[in-house]
Parts: C-alpha cells; structure tokens; sequence
C-alpha cells in the first residue's frame, strides 16, 4: 500500500481494535436501505443498466470488512463479509473508509481522488463508471439512504457532515471540494 | 462599431457540463449562463455508462434551469449509421419538445433535420463537425442556418481572433477539462485499439475497454488490452486515452502525442474576449457534482471579475488546483507555438 493510498485511513491501532469487536448488522441495515431506494427512485435502477445485477466489492482498506453490493433494484442485497473472505466481484473499489463515504455524499469527484490515487478501482469499469454516476444522481445524504425523513433527517445530516469533515482533516483525507 | 467589436465588448458566456440531472442542478445552482446534456444513447458524444438524460429527465432539466435563467444546449453529436437515422431524428424531435434553448450537432443528416423539421430551434455546431475554417462555418450557416460552432481545441488565440473576423456566426471555446489534441470528429485512435468509433458509438477510449491492474505496486493502465501508461507508487494517475499514452519509441519512453494534462485557459480569458469569442466551454460531462460545482464557481467569478475590469487569475487558479487530470494543466494550443 503506497503513501498516496493512506491518506484518510483510519489509525492501525483503530483499525486493528475494530477486529476484536463483533460486527454490527450493517449488511442487513444497507441491504434494507437500498431495497427502500429502489421503491422510491426506480429511475436510479434504470440508470445501471445491465450493471444492476453486477457484483460490486466495496472495500474500505482501513476496516476489517468488506461489502459486496448487488443493485438489483427492489431485490439488492449489501453484504459484509470479512476480508479474508473477500470474494471476487465484476469490480472492486477500494479506499480509506472516509474516502468512500464521501463519494456517496458527493464531498469528492471519483475521477480526481482517482487520479491522486486515493481510489483505486480494479475489474469492469464500464461497471464502477455506471454505479459512480448512478451514486452522483442518487444525490443521497448518509441520513436519507437510512430512511430518516423530516427534521431528524436534517439534523443527522448536519452532525455527520460536520463529525465526517473533521474526522477527514484529523486523518488527512484528500481535500474535500 | 464592427461586429467583432461588439462581440468582445459583451459577457462571455459559461457553457457548463451535466451529465447527469444532479449534475445540472450543480451547475446551475453554482452559476452557469448555460448548460449541455445529452441522451442515455449513442446520439451523444458523451456515452458513457449511467450517464447522461432520458426525455423525461431532459424535460425536467430544462424547467429547472430555465426557472433560474439558465440555457439548455442538447447534443445530439454523433453522426447517423447509414440507414438507421431513426435514433437520431427522434433525438432532435424530443430536443425540439423539451424547449431546450439549441441543439449541438455534427452530422449534416442531423443538422439537415433540424433545420427542415424545427426551423425554430436554435443550431450549434458541435466540435465533433471539426469546423475551423471560414469556408466550412459559412457553408453550415449558409445551408443550415447554425448560430454558433464549437471550435476544435487546436486553434492559437490569434487563429481565432482571425477567424471570428471572416464569419458572421458566434463562436464558443473550450476552456477547461481534458484535452483532446485531435481534430474532433476526425479522430478515430482509439478504435485501433477497441474497434469502437468514438465518432459513432459516442465515446472515445471507451470504459468497457478500460482496465487498472495493481502489478508489483505499479498502476497499469490499459485499453483494449494494451498498456497505455504505467504509473509508479505515488504517481498521479490518468485515463487511458491512447493520444496520452506513454510508449517506448526510438530508444526513449515518452509522451507521444500529449501528455495526461486538462486544458485551463483561466489566464486567457481576457485574449478570447478580445478575440471576439461568445462562449467558453467547461468539458466534462462524465465528472461528478463536486467538480462541476468547484469549477463553475472558479470560472463564473472569472467571468464576473473580467466584466469588472478586475484581475481573478490568482483566486481563480487556485480554486482549480487540484480538479486536473494528472495534477497538471496546459493552455494548449491556445498559445501554441509550434507549425
């Protein structure tokens, strides 16, 4: 793993803490919250393509876990599988946890962070090039994809935004735009 | 008062990428005069997976950006399979009901069917139709009655400003984004290596072609299967679009024909206005919001500053310091000084 790749990852000793907790049920959380995008934004699906019955590995090379997410519409499926069992996917896209997330809220364009080599990608890019622009259109904020409506929505917007942006500058992430 | 005169004495406008609805919001919101899209299909140059506009999207868009005062250019620029233009026509029809502001097109079946068909929709003639000549600009005023082209991205300033004086249609120019140092639309390389057109099909270097492979902690990236360019460890990356691509030639590992840098033409702005140019173009329809956003911003406050006689280039350069491809940037052929 080079110097560029490190930028924003978590700290080893976090990480490997992370290994002696049990995982949290997030795969079954995700999975709900897809299936719930699907119902409500049908165009998103239509979107991907053939790539919505794609395999595409999620992995966060700073967490013990990676994700395998099938975009199936009303019948995707998010898994979160050890990384020792990392299975092989039609595309895989890695990068610091908090690189990741900001690719769903928009903080980063894919293409830059992809030539500062923050991203790295690897498999079927016509796959990854229809999932990122899918996410791009999603224009989803971490609180909307779980389901949270209203004013709760907003707030927990706000305090993610805020605890992700300075969780990016303790960990020296790439510039957020 | 000559028309040149009064061109440069007028706003530059800010024609901005959106490849996507969200996209467009972006732009608009982040201050485009104008905005260009195209079709989820083969009629636009920019057909890439999950991008781009269906009608009901682009019908949608057009509301949107016209609530806020904002042109929607459509392009529908690639050029016509012989025998099946169906695709095409359809395409200029569903523009003509969206109320889009013009259509950007190439092809002389297109162009030849909006005018017949639409005389009403304003016509642009889009890079693809490699159109840098009075001759060749006046023949598609003259015959379709196009308002502006989009001149190739291989022309000096002066070449320009020389060019506006011997015709009588407005001219817009790229000004941001990756660099494509072909005559558009005449390119046809990166077929060698995949055997698509991205004269037909809509896409040059095309992502299905693409693959990055990880070998020994070098970044391989490659089209068709052939290496395009290898990247060390920490090496700012790029796409493999086989004009920049490294190859081993004579003894030496090089760029042949370009190197993996985006045109920014922030500094010439003043010298384009001068040289009678009307619209400055943002490439980019296959990037994200948060680029179309930062980049719309840094030019509208260049153009704004230009109207105010102030000078942006420092404020402006800056907000655009890490969105190029490879991290480095060139003014092209803009200031060309090679014959």
């Amino acid at each position: 793993m080079n110097q560029q790749r490190e930028r924003g990852s978590l700290p080893p000793l976090f990480s490997g803490a992370l290994r002696l907790v049990p995982p949290p049920p997030l795969g079954f959380v995700l999975t709900r919250a897809v299936r719930r995008l699907a119902v409500q934004r049908p165009d998103l699906f239509e979107r991907l393509d053939v790539y919505r019955h794609a395999h595409f590995i999620i992995d966060p090379i700073d967490i013990p876990h990676v994700f395998r997410l099938i975009p199936n519409g009303e019948h995707a499926t998010v898994e979160m599988i050890a990384r020792s069992k990392c299975p092989k996917g039609t595309a895989k896209i890695s990068g610091p946890l908090v690189v990741l997330l900001g690719l769903v809220d928009g903080t980063y364009d894919g293409d830059a962070v992809f030539f500062t080599r923050d991203l790295v990608i690897e498999g079927d890019t016509d796959a990854v090039l229809a999932l990122r622009n899918t996410m791009e259109e999603a224009d989803l904020t971490p609180a909307e994809l779980l389901g949270f409506k209203g004013d709760l929505r907003d707030k927990l917007d706000t305090v993610t935004q805020k605890g992700l942006g300075a969780l990016r500058r303790q960990l020296n992430a790439p510039e957020a735009y | 008062m000559s028309e040149n005169t009064l061109k440069s004495t007028q706003s530059l406008e800010l024609v901005c990428p959106a490849g996507t609805p969200a996209a467009m919001k972006a732009a608009v919101e982040a201050g485009a005069h104008s905005v260009y899209c195209g079709f989820r299909n083969e009629t636009n140059a920019r057909n890439f997976p999950g991008l781009n506009f269906s009608e009901r999207e682009l019908n949608q868009g057009v509301k949107l950006a016209r609530s806020k005062g904002t042109k929607v250019l459509v392009a529908v620029n690639t050029f016509a399979r012989a025998g099946d233009v169906s695709l095409w026509t359809k395409a200029v029809d569903a523009v003509a009901a969206s109320g889009a502001h013009a259509i950007i097109a190439a092809d002389i079946a297109v162009l030849d069917y909006a005018a017949t068909h639409h005389p009403d929709l304003r016509l642009h003639l889009s890079v693809q139709a490699a159109a840098a000549t009075p001759e060749a600009i006046n023949f598609y005023e003259e015959t379709f009655n196009v308002q502006r082209v989009v001149l190739p991205r291989v022309m000096s300033v002066e070449e320009i400003e020389r060019l506006n004086k011997e015709i009588n249609v407005e001219t817009e120019v790229f000004v941001f984004g990756g660099l494509c140092v072909m005559t558009e639309g005449r390119c046809a390389l990166s077929s060698y290596a995949t055997g698509k057109s991205p004269n037909l099909t809509g896409v040059c270097s095309p992502p299905g072609d693409v693959s990055y492979d990880d070998e020994g902690g070098n970044l391989h990236a490659r089209l068709g299967g052939f290496t395009i360019d290898r990247f060390e460890n920490g090496e700012a990356a790029g796409y493999p679009t086989l004009c920049k691509g490294r190859f081993n030639a004579q003894g030496s590992t090089s760029y042949l024909f370009e190197d993996p840098v985006s045109l920014n033409a922030a500094a010439l702005l003043p010298r384009l206005k001068k040289a009678g140019v009307t619209a400055l173009k943002i490439e980019g329809r296959q990037r994200g919001k948060a680029y179309i956003s930062q980049v719309v911003k840094a030019f509208r406050a260049a153009v704004d500053a230009l109207d105010e006689g102030r000078d942006a280039q420092q404020e402006v350069s800056a907000m655009l310091a890490a969105m190029t491809e490879g991290g480095r940037e060139t003014t092209g052929a803009y200031k060309k000084i090679w014959r």
